[in-house]
């Protein structure tokens, strides 16, 4: 028998083996899933200034994400107000929570840091930014899923803050708002 | 009587003709002897039994047990939305809305409806990923096995750690399940048996959650938002008696 014989011999023999293995039963059950995460995103709904004479200068901005509100006071000086009309808005997918709110200052923050009053009702004290944003923190225990909270927060200059150390200066300041998904 | 005188003509011829007889009338001769004695043997008295058979083949059918709306049944934690398509063969279903420190589990029961009895052969899964969420997707499984008449039988609990989606196959192949041997009727019930208890308490409430549970880690980023994963796990059975 030549040797291209004896393959083609042992080649049958080897798929008719493997036909014998494979007429074995089976039968499979299948568990198919999909799995997606969600989505958090919190912003800023809208952001204007009212309140000022025309005495001073005020602009307040939103950015394209909507989630900075930029404010300049110009020509400030003791003892004018005025507000900041804005409202947050949860976009996500699940509840949230306020976790954290910071503040950072740039310019002549010495000097008029703690003469810049804040407070979000016109009834209540005016308190300073380090004390607004600690009484802040506990405000929103949860935002649901869609919500719209309006908010107000008055400015006011100190009507004490001096001559010497006030006049010509300017501040700049950064509020930031942290929020956590509703579990954690 | 025909027979019997052809019989004595040939004898005869035998003995009186002798060597005049060639060989090949020799050789018709003990032929027809042959048939002759063949003849006689068939006139014997005769007998027979026999056998009829009908060989049937069994079947082999091992199914998703579907006895809606129990099965198969999920459970998620809040805010999560489920979707569950469920045949005989197959399951499909989708979680979505899930975030870190979720879960959902899903609830389903294996049946031998066979005529056989079968054995988990191997679990195999194709996983689709975006895989900034896969390593943060883990599945743990928990399993038993219950006798034809609904009573769990003892020994057969099995728990997996939590693992990412797509090291559920080798997990679950070096695990009991593999090789778990199913007579007809008897099921593999993914979940605790009666007088056992789930290790994971994923929401803190004192009850562990079980079945083929799945979570997203709570240590995943926010590059895990609006992410997802797709996935089909086979489990593929075989006919007891196979090697």
């Amino acid at each position: 028998m030549k040797k291209t014989r004896m393959l083609i011999a042992t080649l049958v023999c080897a798929v008719m083996l493997m036909g014998v293995g494979y007429a074995w039963w089976t039968d499979t059950i299948t568990l198919g899933g999909t799995v997606a995460t969600g989505h958090m995103d919190v912003i800023f709904s809208q952001a204007s200034l009212s309140g000022f004479d025309s005495i001073v200068g005020a602009s307040a901005s939103l950015s394209d994400d909507q989630k900075t509100i930029t404010c300049n006071f110009d020509n400030l000086y003791p003892g004018a107000q005025g507000v900041l009309n804005t409202g947050i808005i949860n976009n996500s997918s699940i509840p949230v929570k306020l976790s954290n709110v910071n503040v950072a200052f740039t310019g002549d923050v010495e000097q008029l840091k703690d003469h810049l009053l804040v407070s979000l009702s016109p009834n209540s004290g005016f308190v300073s930014i380090d004390q607004f944003v600690n009484n802040t923190k506990g405000n929103i225990n949860r935002l649901g899923i869609g919500e719209n909270v309006n908010s107000q927060i008055y400015f006011k200059m100190n009507e004490e803050a001096s001559n010497d150390t006030t006049e010509g200066k300017s501040i700049g300041l950064t509020i930031t708002y942290e929020w956590q998904q509703f579990n954690r | 009587m025909f027979a019997s005188s052809m019989l004595q003509n040939v004898v005869e011829k035998l003995i009186l003709g002798g060597k005049q007889m060639k060989k090949t009338k020799m050789l018709v001769a003990t032929l027809v002897c042959a048939v002759l004695l063949m003849g006689v043997g068939y006139a014997w008295w005769t007998d027979s039994i026999s056998i009829n058979g009908t060989v049937a083949t069994g079947n082999m059918d091992v199914i998703w047990e579907n006895c809606e709306p129990l099965l198969p049944l999920v459970l998620t934690g809040p805010y999560i939305k489920t979707d569950v398509d469920a045949s005989e063969d197959a399951i499909n279903f989708t979680f979505s809305n899930l975030y870190p420190g979720g879960f959902a589990n899903i609830d389903c029961v294996a049946k031998n409806n066979s005529s056989i009895p079968v054995k988990v052969q191997r679990a195999r899964i194709d996983v689709n990923a975006d895989q900034e969420l896969l390593p943060y997707l883990e599945v743990a499984v928990l399993f038993h096995k219950l006798n034809k008449n609904g009573w769990p039988v003892l020994g057969s609990y099995g728990v997996t750690d939590f693992v990412p989606i797509d090291k559920l196959a080798d997990v679950l192949n070096s695990s009991s399940l593999k090789g778990m041997t199913l007579n007809p009727g008897e099921r593999i019930v993914f979940g605790v048996p009666e007088g056992e208890e789930s290790p994971y308490d994923l929401d803190g409430d004192g009850i562990g959650e079980e079945c083929f549970l799945f979570r997203v880690k709570s240590s995943a980023p926010n590059g895990t938002m609006d992410k997802d994963v797709n996935f089909t796990l086979y489990l593929d059975f075989q006919q007891v008696n196979q090697q």
